[in-house]
């Protein structure tokens, strides 16, 4: 290891890391797992160069890869005969991966939840078609960024429908004469402070008067989801009237 | 990752045990074989071939050379399509590869515009040789569509439609044998009709995703 260092003093060129302070220290430090910064006992320091290091962090970072990479391929090869415990501890490893992987492309957005969700149960579906032989992360992430595109998808189109139906809303509002709970709720402003995902359920089966089947495929939901939000909006509203006192 | 975890729980719980997945590259050839010989067993059924067109393969090598690019095209696509059903099997390369190979085989008949393989004739002219080829690619599509469906497409439409390419040229080719040869009349009344079970097998795929519950 140590023909791999050279003195500080010969190093040409500015250093990516701070340099130690208590130059005097015999021993070594660990800095990225396996690579170390020397101090001899003559005082000296010497340190690895740019180029080593940044080799000693790419092959830490392909090992880790390895690592994973095989790890997970016997994990699910383990999970395609059945092993529950193995496929549970898969599924959990690749939750945070699937997260980073979502973060780092989108940033950390409320849909990233939906996604990591679509990306386990695709997973799921898809265990059959791994082939132990074959690499698993293109597998994974092939499964990864085809959930990620379509929920982007679902969202684009949800916002759409969103838009469309709040100018709908306001059109009614206006030329229709509708009943007076519902004017009262719209012209107190109470919508408003739902959350979306609360005023566009409501918006779409209490006023525009769209069923549950109808409002479930407009925002590509489950009619049970439409139902649960209906009811908690509606209870939302009715806390938010008797604070009111409408 | 806490709010995963009951789904992780419901996901492994009961874990059924998967079959090994197949070969993929195996179970494309098998397809591949069987529609083959479906297409060229019926074909000849119907209405025997052009009286000479085999010896016309090994008497002429540009006509060996063209029928050969064809098989190598569609033998590459059916791989390609099959590949595509499985994640992260299908390669960008691959796919290019398959997409020049088709070219080239149907460059050549455009080619024949201006230098036919053979001579243009109107020998053994098949009277309904458009709905032939339609007709024909129907029952290997639908095979094709069969196996894949057990596989898991990230894009089932493009999947089908690789299949459909690849079912809707097997006749097409095997009528530049069975039909008469002219390069116009290969590409309107074979190349084209086959090209269009790309819609059809699109259209079988698009219609078989609606009916799937999420």
């Amino acid at each position: 290891m140590l023909q791999n260092f050279v003195n500080i003093s010969a190093v040409e060129g500015p250093v990516a890391w701070n340099r130690p302070k208590a130059k005097t220290m015999t021993g070594r430090a660990t800095l990225l797992g396996s690579f170390s910064i020397a101090v001899n006992h003559h005082g000296s320091t010497t340190i690895p160069n740019e180029a080593i290091l940044t080799k000693t962090v790419e092959k830490n970072i392909t090992s880790k890869h390895e690592s994973d990479e095989l790890r997970w391929s016997k994990l699910m090869a383990s999970a395609q005969t059945g092993d529950e415990a193995d496929y549970r501890q898969l599924l959990t490893e690749l939750t945070d991966v699937i997260y980073n992987f979502l973060c780092s492309r989108f940033g950390k957005h409320h849909f990233i939840e939906d996604c990591v969700q679509e990306t386990l149960i695709a997973i799921h579906q898809a265990r059959h078609t791994y082939d132990q032989h074959r690499p698993f992360r293109p597998w994974l992430f092939a499964i990864v960024r085809h959930k990620a595109i379509d929920t982007l998808r679902k969202q684009t189109s949800r916002k759409k429908v969103t838009n469309q139906y709040r100018g709908e809303q306001e059109i009614l509002s206006q030329v229709t004469q509708q009943n007076e709970a519902d004017n009262e709720i719209i012209r107190s402003h109470l919508l408003d402070s739902l959350s979306e995902q609360h005023r566009e359920v409501l918006v779409l089966t209490k006023i525009i008067g769209f069923s549950v089947a109808e409002t479930a495929e407009k925002l590509s939901i489950s009619e049970s989801l439409v139902k649960v939000r209906v009811h908690r909006a509606i209870n939302k509203l009715k806390k938010m009237m008797e604070a009111n006192q409408l | 990752m806490n709010k995963h975890e009951s789904l992780i729980s419901n996901l492994s719980s009961n874990l059924a045990p998967v079959s090994p997945p197949p070969n993929i590259n195996r179970l494309a050839l098998g397809w591949f074989a069987l529609a083959a010989i479906f297409v060229v067993a019926v074909t000849q059924l119907i209405d025997p071939i052009r009286p000479g067109a085999l010896s016309q393969l090994g008497a002429e090598p540009r006509f060996l050379l063209e029928t050969m690019s064809g098989v190598a095209a569609i033998l590459w696509f059916s791989l390609l399509a099959f590949r595509s059903a499985i994640p992260a099997a299908l390669t960008r390369q691959f796919a290019v590869a398959g997409l020049v190979l088709m070219a080239i085989w149907l460059a050549q008949y455009v080619i024949g515009f201006i230098s036919p393989t053979l001579e243009p004739s109107g020998l053994g002219k098949r009277k309904f040789c458009y709905l032939e080829t339609m007709v024909y690619s129907i029952p290997p599509i639908l095979a094709g569509l069969f196996f894949v469906r057990r596989l898991y497409p990230l894009r089932p439409v493009r999947t089908a439609m690789s299949i459909g390419l690849t079912a809707g040229m097997m006749p097409a080719l095997f009528m530049q044998l069975a039909c008469m040869y002219e390069p116009s009349h290969i590409l309107a009344f074979h190349i084209l009709p086959g090209l269009l079970m790309v819609g059809v097998a699109a259209g079988i795929a698009a219609w078989w995703q609606l009916r799937q519950p999420d």
